[in-house]
């Protein structure tokens, strides 16, 4: 769980270019410059890169902030979500 | 009747529109609010007291909007969606580093804000700060997008997105983008809608908004949109291009900054990393739009013109300051300039009719104002 969050918050970081450590399980979007409905698009699209996952889209829409996003992936990771191929 | 549209610059459309559609009945009072957090009390008191509130769609839970469907009145809210398309342009959204200290009254956002920008071309500006310009832009041209971001993947989020939005506000617009972005342009930035899409947004605005038009004054209303965001059209990598097989978006295409003209990516990326921009031209056109000092804005715009000839913005915008002082020979010359230069455009050319009235040259008979719209609109 702690690999999964401090990776998170690394692909936030290069994905808005601000450092993983001013971000916390409760930051939400409107706290990070850039962060908005379709950017947030991109950052799924990089957390599946970077995880080797394929989120859950509907769910990871629905994120209220950092800490539900960490929860997703975390779950997604552990119950072994198809990978992406190709 | 009061009227809130709220949400982003689709709102500011729309509310056009409805002012357009409503001109007649006096006592209409439409205003576009912008849903973020700071809301100021008096838009707020508007929205709470507004007859129709016409409220964004933007499926996104990470901002606190200060306005919500849950916090209005029952029966007077509408919904409209959110239009945005960013498989294309997957690395806008970072500002240019040099874009916030560009900011003024005439340029609120500051040239080369995140709609207008590329974070790989600004990482390789980072990275290689000692080659010569033609050389970034060079790498630039060479990267391949496709193996940076996975864009199908960000097709399917985009367009899932899209459906989510259009499902919850009553109008989903994906199947227009889907059958039509590789034919032509639909977007000019991520979140700036060409024409076609705008004027389906703003026709279920208006349905919305119940309003008891007739079709015909709908029709009117919505036909008078063209392309209000098409001042500038933000490039498409030609990887981009090539992977979704965007054809129109080729090394030659010229994409539109206005008042400049319109640049080739290569052209773009050019200007993007001398950070070049054409601050007093804009000045001038913002202070000639705004009634104020409009001796001033003429002499840029006429420096301006001596400059780039070859610029329609320049010359029209040239063509309205001579109009507002009356100098209707001069308006007509420069007007007509910019016209050859791009026959097509209907607004341009119903300006030069309106001047070629007011000078009396619209005689009974006369073919002139017949030919100019007649190319300008298909």
């Amino acid at each position: 769980m702690m690999a999964v969050a401090a990776g998170v918050l690394e692909v936030i970081g290069v994905t808005f270019r601000c450092p993983a450590s001013s971000l916390s399980r409760a930051t939400v979007a409107e706290d990070i410059d850039g962060w908005d409905s379709l950017s947030h698009a991109v950052l799924i699209m990089r957390l599946e890169q970077h995880f080797g996952v394929r989120l859950d889209a509907g769910a990871a829409f629905d994120v209220d902030n950092v800490g539900a996003l960490i929860d997703l992936v975390a779950a997604s990771v552990a119950s072994g979500a198809p990978p992406i191929t190709g | 009747m009061r009227i809130a549209i709220v949400g982003n610059c689709h709102g500011n459309i729309i509310a056009q529109v409805v002012r357009k559609a409503l001109d007649a009945e006096a006592d209409v009072d439409c205003r576009h609010i912008v849903n973020d957090r700071r809301v100021e009390e008096a838009d707020r008191a508007f929205i709470d007291t507004a007859d129709r509130v016409l409220l964004q769609v933007v499926d996104f839970k990470g901002r606190n909007a200060a306005v919500t469907g849950e916090n209005l009145r029952p029966g007077v809210v509408g919904l409209f969606p959110l239009i945005a398309c960013n498989f294309i342009y997957p690395f806008a959204g970072r500002a240019h580093p040099r874009s916030h200290e560009s900011r003024s009254d005439h340029c609120p956002s500051g040239y080369y804000e995140g709609q207008s920008s590329d974070s790989v071309l600004m990482d390789l500006m980072e990275k290689h700060p000692d080659e010569p310009v033609e050389a970034v832009v060079d790498r630039y041209l060479e990267v391949d997008c496709a193996r940076l971001v996975d864009l199908d993947r960000l097709y399917e989020l985009n367009r899932l997105k899209m459906q989510r939005i259009g499902a919850a506000a009553g109008l989903d617009l994906w199947p227009k983008i889907e059958r039509g972005f590789r034919d032509a342009p639909m977007f000019w930035t991520y979140l700036h809608p060409a024409g076609g899409l705008l004027r389906s947004l703003c026709r279920h605005a208006l349905e919305q908004l119940r309003l008891g038009l007739t079709a015909v004054a709908i029709d009117t209303a919505v036909d008078s949109v063209r392309e209000p965001f098409g001042f500038f059209h933000m490039p498409i990598h030609p990887s981009i291009a090539r992977h979704f097989g965007i054809e129109w978006a080729s090394a030659t295409y010229r994409y539109r900054s206005m008042p400049e003209g319109a640049f080739t990516i290569r052209q773009f990326a050019r200007r993007f990393i001398r950070f070049e921009n054409c601050d007093p031209v804009n000045w001038a056109i913002v202070s000639l739009h705004a009634g104020r000092d409009l001796a001033a804005a003429i002499d840029v715009l006429e420096r301006a013109r001596q400059e780039l000839p070859d610029s329609g913005d320049i010359l029209m915008n040239l063509s309205v300051a001579y109009w507002k002082q009356g100098r209707l020979p001069e308006a007509m010359a420069a007007a007509t300039l910019a016209l050859e230069g791009n026959p097509h455009d209907a607004d341009w050319a119903l300006f030069v009719c309106v001047i070629a009235r007011q000078m009396g040259l619209l005689q009974a008979g006369s073919s002139l104002p017949a030919k100019w719209l007649a190319d300008a609109i298909p």
